[in-house]
């Protein structure tokens, strides 16, 4: 049972990401690419909050928000992106896919802790 | 086939990217500084990352010993999941790498239409000297201390298929990072 889920193939930011929210007092899972992470997230409903990367092997993240929706149905679950990437062509995809917003790396925790905990459902 | 201020606004770019990718635990900066050549140390690795367009190739790289203790470098105290292993340097070097090439990659989008970027490969330095070998009509290398006990290199090398001409200043970055853009 997590709140959030950090998906992302680099081992560093899954620890950076995670370590920062947990040490703030949310439950955090993990996957390391896009396949994972709907693998995750198909069983476990608990999730409220999606923290992903977009470019990743097997399967990147833009992907897995479109099969979050259209595969998993789940229509609920508030998808935030975590990149380098800042293409309008990519935020337009995701807008399509529904995600709620864009992070350009690198990650700055106490900007967004506030947020992060209404879209888990904590605040 | 790069304008003399394009090549100069590409290697400001370049250690503008270096200096934020670098900054330490507590905010510092890298000290980056211009080397005739990388010499990376036996048994260094690099992180090499990619941006491509129709009318450009451009092929960074990021030499960094091995063994080098990431966890100096990490502002997160230890590792999130109790079960897993810290960060290995490759991996630190890989995201901070992209972060790097991320920087540049949306800068130049700013100038040229369709840019993408690949993800990291690790390969040993002593793959190097190759890079002098591939076409290429802008080459810079720079060495980037992090710390006084971690001091990395970095190449940089651009081919062109068509006239580059463009004028960036670190001023005129407008980007912010780290901050949630809402839909």
């Amino acid at each position: 049972m997590a709140q959030i889920l950090v998906v992302d193939d680099s081992s560093t930011v899954r620890n950076e990401v995670g370590g920062f929210l947990q040490r703030n007092g949310l439950s955090v899972a993990y996957a390391v690419d896009g396949k994972d992470g709907l693998s995750k997230l198909g069983a476990d409903p608990s999730v409220k909050l999606v923290v992903c990367d977009v470019n990743m092997p097997n399967m990147d993240g833009l992907t897995m928000a479109e099969k979050v929706r259209s595969e998993l149905r789940n229509s609920a679950v508030n998808i935030v992106m975590l990149t380098t990437e800042n293409a309008p062509a990519m935020k337009e995809r995701g807008k399509a896919a529904g995600i709620k917003g864009w992070i350009v790396k690198p990650f700055n925790g106490p900007a967004v802790l506030a947020t992060f905990k209404k879209l888990a459902g904590v605040a | 086939m790069i304008s003399a201020h394009a090549g100069e606004s590409l290697d400001r770019m370049f250690v503008h990217s270096l200096e934020s990718s670098f900054s330490g635990p507590a905010g510092e900066r890298a000290v980056v500084t211009r080397i005739d050549q990388a010499c990376p140390a036996a048994g260094a690795q690099m992180a090499v990352l990619m941006i491509a367009s129709h009318t450009f190739r451009l092929v960074m790289a990021l030499h960094f010993p091995p063994e080098a203790d990431t966890q100096r470098l990490l502002a997160a105290p230890g590792p999130a999941d109790e079960n897993a292993a810290p960060p290995s340097m490759r991996d630190h070097m890989s995201e901070r790498g992209n972060m790097c090439c991320g920087m540049v990659n949306r800068e130049l989008g700013r100038f040229f239409a369709h840019t993408g970027m690949s993800t990291p490969h690790i390969i040993d330095s002593r793959s190097a000297p190759f890079m002098a070998a591939l076409p290429h009509e802008h080459v810079g290398h720079w060495r980037v201390e992090v710390d006084e006990q971690l001091q990395l290199q970095a190449s940089l090398c651009l081919h062109t298929r068509a006239p580059m001409d463009f004028e960036w200043q670190a001023q005129e970055l407008a980007e912010v990072t780290g901050e949630l853009e809402f839909f």
